[in-house]
């Protein structure tokens, strides 16, 4: 029975690792802190599961769990993190403007409050509409009026930046 | 049909609106330049955060190869302190059923005793002097008088 659920952890690691890991950089930013947050949520999962608990839907599951501890995170910074420089994103093939476009977006995420990052991040996922109300709770139907309101929030942010999306 | 709102617009771009919904749209918008702007300002707005939000967020790592542990702990489940507290636990309860025990096979036959004047009180004499009565009622309800 150990060997089955280290075998079932072992595929839900390799399959979502890397998505999780994306994921929770959109909402926190910082590599550091979210490599923390990925050997938590990955260290609970494996618990769980070598306790016998059974988990039906492990990708719902782990962006529930890395949602939740991503907030708690935001909530224990002291202060926010800027995006100083574009540098530190290492080597991205596209124009300085788009680039620079690109990180007045990533700003304004994390200028807005933890659950709506969580949404524009799951939002970014490509993730349904069913999809993310099972992960945060919001309600089905206020699901394309929150997103709208967000995205209108961040193109406010950016427009306050010198940053036109429309064009 | 009125004007788009924005909820409906951001369904109707993230493609959360039912058939019938999206042929309303398409016949509104075929005919209502301003919301045909509003959908595609709104589709440029989603894809460019999408796009901006995934660029960066793309140089994330490999997942780390671990190595798995081949078997379980054989102690695991009970470990030293899990056996004290059961053990500690067992003797309290076991200290508690034979207290109950002893006290339950006592035989506490239940008697009744009611003090009392005989007759009539008269007024003219000490308490003292007065003819007293005690009543007892046993368990089984026998009544039995003891005079002074």
């Amino acid at each position: 029975m150990i060997n089955a659920a280290l075998t079932s952890f072992e595929e839900i690691y390799a399959d979502n690792h890397s998505t999780m890991f994306r994921f929770a950089k959109k909402m926190v930013g910082d590599y550091d802190a979210v490599a923390d947050i990925m050997q938590e949520v990955f260290i609970d999962l494996f618990n769980k599961m070598n306790n016998g608990g059974e988990i039906h839907h492990p990708r719902g599951w782990l962006y529930r769990a890395t949602s939740n501890k991503c907030i708690d995170s935001i909530r224990k910074q002291k202060r926010f993190k800027r995006i100083e420089s574009i540098e530190e994103y290492g080597n991205i093939q596209e124009s300085k403007e788009e680039q620079e476009f690109a990180v007045a977006i990533n700003a304004a995420v994390l200028k807005l409050n933890p659950r709506e990052r969580v949404l524009a991040a799951l939002y970014s996922e490509g993730l349904s509409y069913k999809e993310m109300t099972e992960v945060t709770g919001i309600r089905f139907t206020s699901m394309g009026k929150t997103i709208s309101r967000i995205l209108r929030k961040i193109e406010c942010e950016c427009k306050n930046q010198g940053y036109e999306m429309s064009e | 049909m009125r004007c788009l709102n924005r909820d409906i617009i951001q369904s109707y771009i993230d493609g959360e609106v039912t058939a019938k919904t999206v042929a309303r749209i398409e016949n509104h918008l075929a005919t209502c330049g301003h919301c045909a702007d509003e959908v595609n300002h709104h589709r440029k707005l989603a894809g460019r955060v999408k796009y901006a939000l995934n660029l960066y967020a793309e140089s994330s790592p490999e997942a780390i190869k671990g190595v798995m542990p081949t078997e379980q702990s054989k102690n695991r489940f009970l470990t030293t302190k899990k056996l004290i507290c059961f053990a500690v636990a067992a003797c309290i309860l076991a200290f508690i059923l034979v207290i109950n025990r002893k006290k339950n096979t006592e035989f506490l036959p239940e008697i009744t005793t009611m003090p009392g004047f005989a007759t009539e009180i008269d007024a003219n004499r000490p308490v003292s002097k007065q003819p007293l009565v005690i009543i007892i009622i046993d368990s089984e309800g026998n009544v039995t008088e003891y005079f002074n």
